[in-house]
């Protein structure tokens, strides 16, 4: 991940607010140490090094991601797929759930939660904050993954800009998020040569310049989905919305009319 | 199958090296996992359980916490397979677990490591090893005298980078050691949230339970809470523990009731040998010209630039070490040319030398050149939890922290805390 994380709380008491503060990025660290992929140190790493010479054993909440993941794939049709960037197979990745371990079948495959740590670990701060009875507050790591908790304190919507990805200093538009997660994915950044966002089905980088930005219950939904939607490409990207019945998403997809800008809302386009 | 070590090594006598390597293994492996307990499941001791619960050679049978919602997270972490417990003696008696780790607060860890070692068990317990140094002194002895295997948890022991230095330092890379920089700098309130108001009935508990580090009952400070992680470096790079120290400190930022220092200096003493010569085989001191090193340490909560990092000095070479990297620098000596390597000509005209040459420069950068970077391998908390637990299967007293290196590290943190608040060169006690 290795991200910017920044948290912003209102309430009255400063001194509560900054040690749920602290808290709540205590949190975020934890779980950057165990998911970093370049980090020696990290499980993610332990995990990389050593399940293709034998069955790993893992934490329980590390197993509970690493199943997750899985699942998500599935769920995705398999555009969520955290061994994409690794020259192996997801396939190759086996979990033992009585012995609580990972196993890599092929040398080739490695594991990153770049695309799933942010919302992961955004969503595990807003428990601390809630837990911690502070109503109010805005997190968000590296500005691309947000997360919500309640509204502002004078009842307005938390007011997200969205960034235009063609020309990054403008901005197009602005989403209202109360009690919700929000992850905006771009085929590529201002100075990128070659977009990190992969194709899993024909396993190529994509090339067109657009970018996907989704509202969810959770910031881990927000960020799997924006990310798997972008790489599906915008129609079908609306077919998978279509066929969706869990967790309600709203789907905006960014992309260039003319050299002009256009937001579309896939959700108002299918009648959701 | 039961292991005997004395059979084992009359086995290994006649094998060769590749049946022995086996042999080893096979032993490992044949060991069940030890039985382990953890006490004390906030912050720290749940990180433990979550490492604890990755390594094959442990099984979690129990943990124990007097602080329902801590207790549910530490026995998330453990898993199904342990029990929970709200009582420590009551858990000792009723799982009498193989090994008990002990990460509950600094004052309970005298009587805890006590009560597990007189139920027999092997015990790991968090850093600082103690509240006092008589108390350090006491549970010293109950270990040799039990035979227990001790383990403290200062993870520094198991980290590669420091692992590293510590053999750079032993093959004189630093030359002789002559000066000591550490610091532990954070820019905040050191709070845990209470989830009450201040003045709210059940505050008080609440915040005693929680932010113990911020009152002298529970808690001996800075020092204990960090400063003891990176003395225990100082203590082992030097070989010996300090002569004395000066300090001083007070709560002069964080005026929010805490009792303990906000910020404190302590400027220590150390007596060392330096080396006799640079010799590869058997490293000699100099016994008759022992002199002093000095070490500077400090920790403060309102300025974070310096955050954590400890800087060794020496006339041939520095060490520099944060968290994740340790830094090596060369100093140039005079046999080295540095300026005719590496392509750099000085601005206004090539000088042209024969022969060795000194060369000596105002450039404040000259001594520094490039670093060599150590790198960490591994986590190292993990990697102490399994040194830990090797030498319990082994039944192996000789940690890589034991009880006496707590003892000593109690000492000299505290010493720290002791002329701080009386303001007195205070000597290093007879152990
Ligand atoms: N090695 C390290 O890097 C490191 C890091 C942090 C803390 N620590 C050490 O770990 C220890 C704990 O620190 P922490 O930050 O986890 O504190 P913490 O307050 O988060 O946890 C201490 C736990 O002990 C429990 N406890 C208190 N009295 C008890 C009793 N009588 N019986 C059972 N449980 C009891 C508390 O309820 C609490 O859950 C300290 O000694 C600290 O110095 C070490």
């Amino acid at each position: 991940m290795a991200s910017l994380f920044e948290v912003w709380l209102t309430g009255e008491d400063e001194e509560h607010l900054t040690a749920v503060g602290e808290a709540a990025l205590d949190e975020i660290s934890r779980i950057e140490r165990l998911f970093s992929f370049f980090d020696p140190a990290s499980e993610v790493s332990r995990i990389n090094r050593e399940a293709a010479d034998r069955p790993v054993k893992v934490d329980v909440e590390m197993f509970g991601v690493l199943s997750d993941c899985l699942r998500r794939r599935g769920e995705t049709g398999g555009y969520f797929d955290i061994t994409i960037q690794s020259d192996g197979n997801i396939e190759d990745v086996v979990l033992d759930a009585t012995a609580r371990t990972v196993h890599f079948m092929s040398a080739n495959v490695e594991v990153n939660l770049g695309g799933y740590g942010k919302g992961y670990a955004l969503d595990a701060a807003g428990g601390v904050i809630r837990e911690q009875a502070v109503a109010s507050a805005l997190l968000h790591g590296g500005t691309s993954s947000i997360l919500a908790v309640g509204a502002q304190d004078d009842g307005t919507p938390w007011k997200i800009g969205l960034r235009d990805p063609y020309d990054e200093s403008q901005s197009v538009g602005s989403v209202d998020l109360v009690d919700a997660g929000f992850s905006t994915s771009g085929v590529f950044h201002a100075s990128q040569a070659e977009s990190d966002i992969m194709n899993p089905q024909q396993r190529q980088r994509l090339t067109e310049q657009a970018a996907c930005a989704v509202i969810a219950p959770t910031a881990l939904d927000a960020e799997v989905w924006s990310t798997a939607f972008l790489a599906m490409g915008e129609s079908q990207a609306r077919g998978a919305l279509l066929q969706r019945n869990a967790s309600p998403l709203r789907v905006a997809w960014l992309s260039q009319d003319d050299g002009r800008t256009r937001i579309t809302w896939l959700n108002e386009e299918i009648g959701q | 199958m039961t292991y005997k070590p004395s059979n084992r090594r009359e086995f290994l006598a006649g094998a060769s090296g590749a049946a022995l390597a086996a042999a080893a293994a096979g032993a490992a492996e044949s060991q069940p996992p030890v039985r382990v307990a953890v006490v004390g499941t906030g912050a720290r001791g749940s990180d433990l359980i979550r490492n604890l619960s990755t390594i094959e050679s442990a099984e979690i049978v129990a943990v124990c916490d007097d602080y329902e919602p801590h207790l549910l997270h530490g026995h998330k972490f453990a898993g199904a397979q342990a029990k929970a417990f709200d009582n420590y003696s009551k858990m000792l008696k009723e799982m009498k677990p193989q090994a008990v780790v002990v990460a509950t607060p600094l004052y309970l860890h005298h009587p805890m490591c006590l009560e597990a070692i007189d139920a027999g068990c092997h015990v790991f317990c968090e850093k600082t090893m103690c509240y006092s140094i008589d108390e350090a002194r006491e549970l010293a002895d109950v270990v040799k005298k039990r035979g227990a295997v001790f383990q403290v948890g200062l993870q520094r022991r198991a980290n590669a980078i420091y692992k590293q230095a510590q053999a750079m330092v032993q093959a004189g890379y630093l030359g002789r050691i002559t000066a000591i920089n550490c610091q532990w700098h954070r820019n905040n309130n050191w709070r845990r949230p209470v989830p009450v108001k201040r003045g709210e009935p059940k505050w008080s508990a609440l915040e005693h339970r929680l932010n113990w580090r911020l009152y002298w009952d529970y808690s001996q400070g800075l020092m204990t809470e960090l400063a003891s992680h990176q003395m225990d470096i100082v203590n082992w790079l030097l070989g010996t523990p300090p002569k004395c120290v000066i300090g001083a400190g007070g709560i002069d930022y964080w005026r929010d009731g805490r009792e303990v220092f906000d910020n404190i200096w302590c400027t220590y003493e150390y007596e060392v040998a330096p080396p006799k010569s640079n010799a590869v085989a058997g490293r000699t001191l100099d016994e008759e010209n022992r002199y002093t090193v000095r070490v500077a340490y400090s920790s403060i909560q309102s300025n974070a630039y310096q955050g954590a990092s400890e800087l060794i000095m020496g006339d041939r070479g520095t060490l520099f070490f944060t968290q994740q990297k340790g830094l090596f620098y060369r100093e140039l000596g005079v046999e080295d040319p540095g300026w005719s390597k590496d392509g750099r000509l000085d601005r206004d005209a090539t000088i042209v030398t024969s022969g060795k040459t000194l060369k000596m420069s105002n450039d404040p950068w000259a001594h520094r050149g490039k670093p060599l970077e150590i790198d960490i391998t591994g986590d190292d908390t993990r990697e102490e939890l399994l040194a830990f637990l090797d030498c319990v299967q082994r039944e192996d007293p000789a940690t890589i922290s034991d009880a006496q290196n707590g003892l000593a590290n109690t000492a000299t943190v505290l010493i720290g805390n002791e002329a701080t608040h009386s303001r007195q060169v205070t000597p290093f006690p007879t152990l």
